[in-house]
């Protein structure tokens, strides 16, 4: 009773009468039993219907003779039946105890509402390919950032996580990738459009990711606008798709109380097998008599070290991560709030690394009288991050532990003979001691907006939006001699980095249905301003290495630095949406977007698209259907989307001052004389990308909507692809101009297909999906080639760019075997092979190996994509599986030049490598799939980029495996005496197995440089966890 | 409806006030642009110290691509003891196209050449500059595009010939001109350079820049590749009749960090260890010992070449059997010997060890423990190469006698006794070639380009390298061509396809 009256009054007093409520009702106990049996239309018995008091956790299900029976404290309150496919009922409880209920089947289940680019619309009317991902399937991934709770979940988005570091960033790829340039979607967070800029910790390649500054569990829904005619309201910046999320926010009803809590652990699901100290100077010693060397007389008796020191086991270990959050919501009809408050802390895998993160969010929606109505919200995030270099081949922690020599012990620095020890080798655990580098992200955003009804239909908005970001690295490295390793004194820097852009908006809606039309539009305005600054300081030669500020350092070797910039982005758009008897729909956008990083020429750009629909399930001649077909509808739509990514001021050639190599030495002091050069000549008819796409799609769900599906044809071409002109080398350019230069061609197939239902109270939907990608050049309008980057210290380049290829693609030499004999080596074609090198193949046959025999050894884009989700509930217990893998896609194992030459790669000495060098080319071996083992590599079998490096990518990845229980709310509430009115209990696992062929640490190899996707460096790898909760209503 | 209209009015408002044109009509706020640069004087010698910055790089006058990848290195008087495998295809003389160093000099100097390129067209379009200052700048600007294509056509050949500035929407593709054209370029514009600069700065703050003498010692350069032997006889006079130049007596101090810009340098890489090393060079690490305590070596070392000990055993000695040379105990030090400076630090006796895998160590530019970049210059030009050249010259234009003098006076501050004056015409070029290599290690002057542009080069490294069997030079048609040049490299043609290899290397397909 108390529990009834309690949406009525405002929330203090809410609080009081619970109190009250929770008081009196201690030893009062006079329960009923309501009892009755559900039915369908046809007087079929129902099972599995879920009946519960409005308001309450009280509830039970029917059973196989649609009976149900339900103990209640006091028979009133409002009795809700509901089903899928069924319209839900509610029925008062007067005093009677015995209920028998009719439900009625729903023939329009899809009621959803969806949020689109500035608005929302009902789901069944959608036009175009706009996937949603709900607060419900966000919960059951436990993660520290919401885009991984998308990875698997929806067709079409590929999404890598590009480092197993804490809280590391993602690459997300919506519909392939169209463009060598930005290629990551643009997130709307609450209407107001994100700079995904991803931070890295000092010293650290990888990004942070400045998404997972949002709790997942303060997000009600996400949704993934795929075609262009979604996105073209975002004009030129919605080229690579985009991702709306909304937050969740006060409802109306009492104040509820969410707490969630979990524990658990990370650890690495793979390691590499390394070779032990016997294995490694047994191999050592082959390696230089192979090459006429004298073997190391450390190493001469092998069998004496044994098993020695497994670096890469003491650079990992089992850590421990946690999760708290807590959010009160609750609201009257004119005043609605929520709060919440989250703190996520993660440990590495990796020694001396960690993630802390704070987060908090206010919103607030305030109705003033019958016209105006207010609201906005406030969040902030704060992370700490410290980081180790780990994915370079050279230096970083994890690949010096890949690199040490078991032979020597764990505490002991890297030093010999230059032959044997190569100079760039040093001890990991050392190294990651006497560094300490962090990241501190605090970002502040929110908005704010009114709305007025002007006239009853016709609605004036206007919002306000603010994002501050700010971040503070931290980089100290203590005076070191170790072995090779020099660092001749402390330095400490420090960079304070500065971005905040706001941004305007207004908008005019109008919205009415009469007879059978119903008509939707909105037209409206938006400014947006970015604006960009940062200092940094840094010291040297500490006095006291206790004492790590600039001030401690010598006041004679400290240097500054600072920069900044901005951008404005001025925008109009409109959009009307027609609708006919519920059956035909066409929808119309533009948006005309102009940016100051757009040149004269090109100042301003207009993104139009349309789309249709036509629900062929309301048709009369599919009446006969309507037992099967519960609803179709099949869609189509093309538009114009534009890609912004382009640098500032791209069309003015810039000329920038003072930084090293542009300054000289001058004068008898040699002081130091600022210098001038142009950084990039300007290309003045700079434009953005437009990508151009048609989807056609269909909705539809069977058998009384228990069967769902969602399919969708597209194809997506980017025009005027914005590249980096590969300038030749005489002309001399520091950086190459950018101009509007390819066509890229991504088309696919999606589909979701899903069924769901409810049997003898047995909960279960279960969905799958898959898509496919065929990505190709289509043009490269300068003509020739690009030519990706090579790595770090290697002249190895692995990618291609091409015409009728996919954008990245690798390539290099096609390796038939190992030459078993001196004799059988092609002199001609590989003048510098012996036995036991690689024999390339010449493609063209034309007695030479040359560029031309390079050919394409595969691709980092998969051909398929897919997840299949498992949920399943059943008397208090719930089941979530959810698998994610990827087909048809091609590795790069770069760091096989590392794991498996033995031989420094780039430089003197030797190093360890993996336990498969054992089944090296050895004479009479016979062995046809690795070289042999050499100090000097002249035939470039580790630097020729080659199909040796070359394996299969795919995988299949249980990416998440949740049990859960919830216990009765009548015993919890019982046993809380009436504090608690739900608790679940849950156990989690992530990346619990992986399924692939492939020989690296991790398959899944995230990069979002499309031209450097897939390669493998060594990167820190992914960690399996497992991880328990609680989760409770109070 | 009069609020309605109220709304309609203030949404229209906001809109004209949020897109006036000027919104979106930013100017960047970090760095400046062609439109408003080179306005003023202070840009334009900015620019121009833009063109000398291009000087520092390991690839282009660092004395560390051309004269320790290459030249020292090919010669085989320098041991790349790392082995690494770039680096070993240079030694090795397998010389492939892709080799990075020989991609990363070809792309850095011509990234010298598009600033000089800048600096000579821009400036000479501004109006409001003093004539003279105008002059000045683009004399030192055309001297650095001068020898920023005199390492080009040294090592490439005849190469594309850019002089102009170029932008987005040039033509890229630029084909290879041929030799000759190229050495017409380079003599015009050190030409152009010797009759504006100055014979010496008189402003102390500007010693370092290119002067007369410098670039009257690049035409000699110049003249020797062509053979032009007479003009290159009259400039090398031009040069020490300057008066401006001499040979210092103690080889040692020519080099070291406190003695500067002396009276032996024509033109030296200007680095400076001040403000954290941001303009430091990086010889002292190539060449210190790898390994020793950082009281010597500072922020590390590497000790990427190494004196082979063939080079060595080419010093004079005296009866005792002790190295003679000064030019040895100057800059070289050997097993339990002491480091010039910090002589502290003794060279092991035994070895092999992380320090040097010969046992020798170049010092020349090792000289302190350095924490941040080294202070100490890269020498590129000076007298005693100036005297090495007017004795060739000499020579070829038949004066025997005059050039050996010249020889002598090289000798005789390197405390060695004067050569015969009598020598045969061939005697002389032996004696000419004998006082480079050991007067010029790890410079850029003495070894494989020297060698090479005489034609010497594979018969010296017959007579000198240990390692030449395994050379297998007849299996190499590239080394069978005079000049040997290097392969134009496979990252140019990737981009520019006019471009043809040169010949004996595989052809670009």
């Amino acid at each position: 009773m108390v529990l009834l009256c309690l949406t009525k009054v405002p929330i203090k007093a809410q609080m009081l009468a619970t109190t009250a409520g929770y008081q009196s009702g201690i030893g009062v106990q006079a329960d009923v039993v309501i009892q009755g049996r559900v039915t369908s239309g046809n007087g079929e018995p129902l099972p599995g219907v879920t009946v519960v008091v409005k308001g309450t956790a009280n509830g039970a299900t029917t059973g196989a003779d649609g009976v149900y029976a339900l103990r209640l404290p006091q028979a009133s309150g409002i009795l809700v039946f509901s089903f899928i496919g069924f319209i839900t009922q509610e029925v008062p409880l007067t005093g009677q105890t015995a209920i028998d209920v009719i439900l009625e089947e729903d023939t329009k289940a899809l009621e959803e509402v969806v949020v689109i680019g500035y608005g929302t619309k009902q789901k069944r009317d959608l036009t175009g390919a706009i996937s949603s991902v709900s607060a419900n399937d966000l919960q059951k991934v436990p993660a520290s950032s919401f885009t991984s709770a998308i990875e698997g979940k929806v067709p079409g988005v590929h999404i890598t996580q590009t480092s197993g570091a804490p809280g590391g960033a993602s690459s997300v790829r919506i519909r392939g990738v169209g463009t060598t340039g930005g290629n990551q979607p643009l997130y709307v967070i609450d209407g107001v459009p994100m700079g995904g800029e991803s931070m890295s910790v000092p010293g650290s390649s990888y990004g942070v990711d400045p998404l997972s500054i949002i709790n997942p569990n303060d997000i009600e829904s996400i949704e993934v606008l795929k075609d262009a005619a979604s996105a073209a309201i975002y004009g030129s910046r919605g080229a690579n798709g985009v991702i709306l999320v909304t937050t969740k926010r006060g409802k109306e009803g009492g104040a509820v109380v969410n707490f969630n809590a979990s524990v658990g652990f990370a650890q690495l699901w793979r390691k590499p097998e390394f070779l032990n100290a016997e294995e490694f100077a047994t191999m050592a010693n082959e390696l230089y008599t192979n090459s006429g060397l004298t073997p190391n007389p450390e190493w001469a008796n092998p069998a004496s070290f044994g098993e020695g020191t497994n670096m890469v086991d003491l650079v990992f270990r089992s850590a421990p991560l946690q999760n708290y959050d807590v959010s009160v919501a609750g609201g009257t009809k004119n005043l609605k709030a929520r709060l919440s408050l989250g703190y996520n802390d993660q440990v590495g895998t990796m020694i001396e690394t960690y993630y802390k993160r704070y987060t908090g969010r206010a919103t607030v929606d305030l109705k003033a009288g019958d016209k105006f109505s207010f609201g906005g919200s406030l969040a902030f995030a704060s992370t700490e991050s410290k980081g180790q270099n780990s994915d370079a081949m050279q230096g970083g922690i994890f690949n010096l532990a890949q690199q040490f020599f078991p032979t020597l012990s764990p505490d002991s620095a890297f030093f010999g003979d230059g032959v044997y020890y190569t100079k760039d080798g040093d001890n990991p655990i050392l190294r990651a001691q006497t560094i300490d580098n962090k990241l501190y992200n605090t970002r502040v955003y929110g908005n704010i907006f009114g709305e007025y009804e002007i006239v009853p239909a016709l609605k004036f908005r206007t919002g306000l939006g603010i994002d501050a970001n700010y971040n503070r690295t931290y980089a100290w490295q203590g005076m070191v001699q170790r072995g090779f390793y020099i660092h001749p004194q402390a330095t400490l820097s420090e960079n304070f980095d500065n971005r905040f852009n706001w941004l305007i908006e207004n908008t005019l809606s109008y919205s009415k249905t009469f007879g059978g039309h119903s008509i939707g539009a909105v037209i409206g305005q938006t400014s947006q301003k970015f604006k960009n600054n940062y200092i940094s300081s840094t010291g040297n030669g500490f006095l006291n290495e206790a004492l790590r500020v600039i001030n401690a350092s010598d006041i004679s070797l400290r240097s500054t630095s600072g920069s900044g910039s901005n951008s404005t982005l001025a925008s109009y758009f409109g959009r009307i949406d027609y609708t006919l008897n519920d059956k035909y729909l066409i929808s119309a956008s533009l948006r005309r977007d102009g940016s100051s990083n757009f040149g004269p020429n090109n100042k301003w750009g207009y993104f139009p698209a349309v789309s249709a629909g036509w629900r062929i399930s309301e048709e009369g001649f599919m009446s006969s259907l309507n037992n099967v077909i519960s609803d179709m509808k099949i869609r189509g739509s093309w538009g114009r989307v534009g890609n912004d990514a382009i640098p500032a001021f791209g069309y003015l050639s810039t000329i920038r001052s003072g930084t090293a190599s542009d300054n000289y030495a001058l004068g008898e002091d040699q002081s130091i004389v600022i210098g001038s050069t142009m950084v990039r000549p300007g290309n003045p008819d700079l434009k953005w990308e437009t990508t151009e796409q048609v989807d056609i799609g269909v909705d539809a769900s069977f058998l009384n909507s228990r069967l769902y599906l969602t399919a969708d044809y597209y194809k997506k071409s980017t025009i005027g692809m914005l590249i980096s002109l590969p300038v030749s080398l005489e002309a001399g350019f520091q950086n190459a101009p950018t101009v509007n230069g390819g066509r890229v061609e991504n088309r696919g197939l999606e589909l979701l297909l899903g069924y769901r239902n409810i049997v003898n109270g047995f909960d279960f939907d279960i969905s799958g999906n898959v898509a496919t990608l065929t990505n190709e050049v289509t043009s490269l309008g300068v003509g020739q080639p690009i030519v990706g980057p090579n790595l770090g210290g290697s002249s190895m380049t692995m990618t291609y760019t091409k015409l009728g290829q996919p954008i990245g693609y690798f390539r290099g030499y096609i390796v038939d075997g190992v030459y078993q004999t001196d004799d059988e080596v092609n002199k001609t074609l590989q003048p510098n092979a012996i036995a036991g090198d690689f024999k390339y193949r010449d493609v063209n046959g034309d007695g030479a190996l040359t560029d031309a025999d390079k050919v394409k050894l595969g691709k980092p884009w998969p051909d398929f994509t897919y997840g299949l989700n498992l949920d399943f509930s059943y008397k208090g217990f719930d089941l979530n599986l959810m698998l994610q893998g990827v087909a048809g896609n091609q590795i790069f194992r770069a760091n096989k030049i590392t794991n498996y030459q033995m031989k420094y790669f780039n430089g003197n000495g030797i190093i360890n490598g993996v336990k498969d060098i054992l089944n090296h080319w050895t004479p009479g071996s016979g062995i046809n799939d690795q070289p042999g083992l050499k100090y000097t590599d002249a035939n470039g079998n580790y630097s020729n980029a080659s199909s040796f490096f070359v394996e299969d990518g795919d995988y299949l990845r249980v990416r998440n495996l949740v049990l859960g229980y919830t216990i009765s709310p009548e015993i919890i509430r019982k046993a809380t005496a009436n504090t608690f009115k739900n608790l679940r209990v849950y156990v989690t696992a992530q990346n619990l197995f992986t399924f692939t062929r492939y020989s690296g640490f991790d398959p899944e190899i995230g990069s979002a440089n499309p031209m450097s996707s897939g390669i493998d460096t060594g990167i820190y790898p992914q960690p399996r966890t497992f991880s328990g909760g609680v989760n409770i209503n109070f | 409806m009069k609020s309605f209209t109220k709304y309609i009015v203030v949404f229209l408002t906001i809109i004209m006030a949020s897109c006036k044109d000027q919104y979106l009509d930013l100017v960047p706020t970090d760095v400046l642009t062609n439109a408003n640069f080179f306005q003023t004087e202070s840009d334009a010698q900015s620019a121009l110290i833009g063109v000398y910055a291009q000087l520092q790089p390991e690839a282009t006058f660092g004395n560390l691509i051309d004269a320790a990848n290459l030249d020292w290195t090919m010669s085989g008087d320098l041991y790349e003891q790392d082995q690494n495998t770039p680096r070993v295809q240079l030694e090795m003389l397998s010389l492939p196209a892709d080799n990075t160093y020989t991609t990363q000099l070809y792309a850095g100097l011509y990234q010298g050449i598009s600033r000089a390129n800048s600096v000579i067209e821009k400036v000479d379009q501004m109006e409001n500059l003093a004539p003279q200052v105008k002059a000045s700048i683009i004399a030192q600007a055309k001297f650095l595009r001068a020898i920023y294509y005199y390492k080009l056509v040294n090592y490439f050949g005849g190469v594309s010939l850019v002089t102009t500035e170029l932008n987005a929407s040039s033509k890229l593709d630029i084909p290879r001109s041929s030799a000759a054209e190229v050495w017409m370029q380079v003599e015009s514009d050190l030409n152009d350079a010797a009759a504006v600069l100055p014979t010496a700065w008189t402003n102390s703050s500007d010693v370092g820049r290119a002067t007369k003498g410098a670039a009257l010692g690049f035409l000699v350069k110049a003249y020797l590749w062509q053979q032009k032997w007479a003009e290159a006889v009259a400039t090398s006079e031009q040069i020490i009749n300057l008066g401006q130049y001499d040979l210092l007596p103690d080889f040692r101090s020519v080099f070291l960090k406190t003695n500067e810009n002396n009276k032996e340098i024509l033109f030296s890489t200007q680095y400076s260890s001040v403000n954290n090393g941001s303009e430091g060079g990086g010889l002292d690490v190539r060449s210190a010992p790898r390994g020793a305590p950082s009281t010597y070596i500072g922020r590390g070392a590497n000790s990427n070449f190494v004196p082979q000990t063939s080079w060595i055993n080419a010093f004079e000695r005296d009866e005792n059997g002790k190295i003679k040379d000064q030019r040895y105990w100057g800059v070289i030090i050997g097993p339990g010997e002491h480091h010039q400076e910090m002589t502290n630090f003794v060279m092991p006796e035994t070895f092999p060890n992380p320090y040097t895998k010969t046992g020798y160590i170049v010092t020349k530019y090792w000289q302190e423990a350095s924490i941040v970049g080294s202070d100490v210059n890269a020498p590129i030009l000076r007298y005693s190469e100036v005297l090495l050249n007017y004795a060739e010259a000499l020579n070829e234009v038949d004066r025997s006698t005059d050039a050996m003098e010249q020889v002598n006076i090289v000798r005789n501050r390197a405390g060695l006794d004067p050569k015969p004056l009598d020598l045969t015409k061939d005697e002389v070029l032996d004696a000419v070639f004998y006082e480079r290599r050991m007067e010029f290690i790890w410079e850029p002057a003495g070894a494989f380009s020297d060698l090479n542009r005489r034609g010497r080069f594979i018969d010296f490294i017959e007579a000198n390298r240990v390692d030449y069997d395994k050379i297998q030079v007849e299996t190499k048609p590239w080394l069978q061509e005079r000049p040997i040049l290097l392969p134009i490299p496979q990252g140019a043609w990737d981009v520019n396809k006019s471009l043809i290899q040169n010949p004996g290397y595989p052809p670009f397909q």
